[in-house]
């Protein structure tokens, strides 16, 4: 059906069908399975989000015990409503956090497309859910969609940052929740794709330097980068701003980078904050020298 | 296609803290489990890459315990693995390795008993999907557009099968391998290699005579 993404935009705009149905019907013939069996699955995932978040926000400590209680920070603070910005930055920053240290703390959420990148997605989503008055039905086709993205993606680039760096991981996941942020609010398919390539590129060449190798510092504060910068990236697509680089070319381009970056900088601790003197002296106290338990 | 459906990027629903290293990881040992058909007594891991790199605080090693003792990737027991399989008495052996492995995250398995001994060699290719690379130290080299099965079969029932009976003639679309560990107490295993998009009657016929078949991709 698509393998590509103006493949998915030609198909979209030829047929008159929306990403999401696109994506339903394709994942029927995959897998012979009933539609109502696919998207209760969704549904199953959805719910897994709201519970991460929900989690979150009241407060939640890593297994390793060096991060915690953001999601609450954050929550307190819209809760307040003394914020520079507006309320639904913030609960983007808010939810993404509070989804990623509850992934932090070994609990259960919904790989979006990875684990380290499982905030973004679900917190762009449930940020813009009211004011967009978005039902059930709706949050469940912003899932397919995004999902038609990260598919592309995933078989076209890469989505781990052991092999494409966190601009695979995060940057994905930016990417996706942007199209389908796009698609809520009534956008174009082109505009989705305009969205999606917007965001790749702000994150282009986002090293994985994960400190102590714990999926924590900085991901989880990562994860709230990636959703504001799908909401930017959604709002200037939305706004009639196009990518001067066209989406399948940015995929290829971020594949690319993450060939060519340095092990050191893919999911190794071995660079970026990672080897900072604060970095290795987090790691030593966790594990000190000897790795074998 | 590397990924084929929307739920591998829609999920896995999973314990966290990572899709690659905890999810896939867990993944790598339920394959191993499946093909085992029971729990191990001694467990062999070597982490090669960035599983080596990071494998504790990822909880690489506690999932992939978690896989061999049977654990589904949302299992809320899956931090506590390892204490739970040195109470059932098993072995556990943790070692990495600096060789150049085929991907970042790369995890050779050597699983036993007394009598019997498996090895897997897996990849996590990311967002909790995985790859077998090869079983008992042989490449599984699976082509694209191609579907593997292992078929196994314990050593011990009376009829010995030709796998080749399973085959209808002039089906060139199929071919097996065998991937056996030579050792005397060792399961039948061998690989079933087709390109036909519809694989179910074969399946089924394969199962009928008592051979186990575990899909691999």
């Amino acid at each position: 059906m698509f393998s590509n993404v103006k493949e998915l935009i030609e198909l979209s705009e030829v047929s008159k069908k929306s990403i999401s149905e696109i994506m339903i019907s394709k994942e029927m013939a995959a897998t012979n399975k009933p539609r109502e069996d696919i998207i209760n699955k969704m549904l199953e995932s959805l719910k897994v989000m709201e519970n991460a978040i929900q989690s979150g926000i009241k407060g939640v400590t890593s297994y390793s015990g060096i991060t915690g209680g953001d999601g609450k920070r954050m929550y307190d603070y819209l809760q307040n409503g003394d914020y520079l910005t507006d309320e639904i930055f913030i609960k983007a920053i808010c939810y993404a956090i509070s989804t990623n240290e509850v992934n932090a703390a070994m609990g259960l959420i919904c790989a979006t497309p990875t684990a380290g990148s499982a905030g973004v997605v679900p917190s762009v989503l449930f940020s813009l859910k009211d004011k967009l008055n978005l039902s059930e039905e709706d949050c469940v086709n912003f899932l397919f969609t995004s999902g038609a993205f990260g598919y592309i993606i995933a078989n076209n680039a890469c989505i781990s940052g052991a092999a494409g760096g966190c601009q695979a991981e995060v940057g994905s996941a930016s990417g996706m929740a942007a199209a389908a942020a796009v698609i809520a609010k009534g956008g174009t398919a082109q505009q989705a794709a305009n969205a999606l390539s917007l965001a790749l590129k702000n994150m282009m060449g986002l090293i994985c330097d994960p400190v102590a190798g714990l999926v924590e510092v900085p991901c989880i504060t990562r994860n709230a980068a990636g959703a504001v910068n799908a909401l930017c990236a959604a709002e200037m697509a939305l706004a009639g701003i196009k990518s001067i680089i066209p989406p399948d070319e940015v995929i290829e381009a971020m594949y690319k980078v993450g060939i060519s970056m340095p092990v050191e900088l893919r999911e190794t601790a071995l660079g970026g904050i990672a080897t900072t003197k604060t970095g290795e002296e987090i790691k030593n106290k966790l594990f000190g020298c000897n790795k074998c338990r | 296609m590397k990924y084929n459906s929307v739920f591998d990027i829609i999920g896995p629903i999973m314990i966290g803290p990572s899709s690659s290293h905890t999810a896939g990881a867990v993944r790598i040992g339920s394959f191993a489990r499946e093909v085992f058909g029971k729990a191990p007594t001694a467990i062999k891991i070597c982490f090669y890459g960035s599983f080596a790199e990071t494998y504790q605080g990822h909880g690489t090693d506690v999932a992939v315990i978690g896989g061999i003792l049977g654990f589904k990737t949302n299992n809320p027991n899956i931090p506590k693995s390892i204490e739970i399989a040195k109470k059932q008495g098993i072995n556990i052996e943790f070692i990495t390795s600096n060789d150049i492995a085929p991907h970042p995250n790369t995890a050779k398995l050597v699983i036993s008993n007394d009598m019997e001994e498996l090895t897997i060699l897996g990849i996590s290719i990311g967002g909790g999907s995985i790859e077998i690379l090869s079983i008992n130290n042989y490449d599984l080299d699976i082509k694209f557009n191609t579907k593997a099965f292992l078929l196994v079969h314990n050593k011990n029932i009376p009829k010995h099968y030709d796998i080749n009976k399973f085959i209808e003639n002039n089906n060139r679309n199929i071919t097996i391998k065998d991937v056996s560990n030579k050792g005397v107490h060792n399961a039948c295993l061998n690989v079933l290699y087709t390109k036909n998009n519809n694989n179910v009657n074969l399946i089924n016929k394969i199962q009928d005579n008592n051979i186990r078949v575990i899909a691999i991709n």
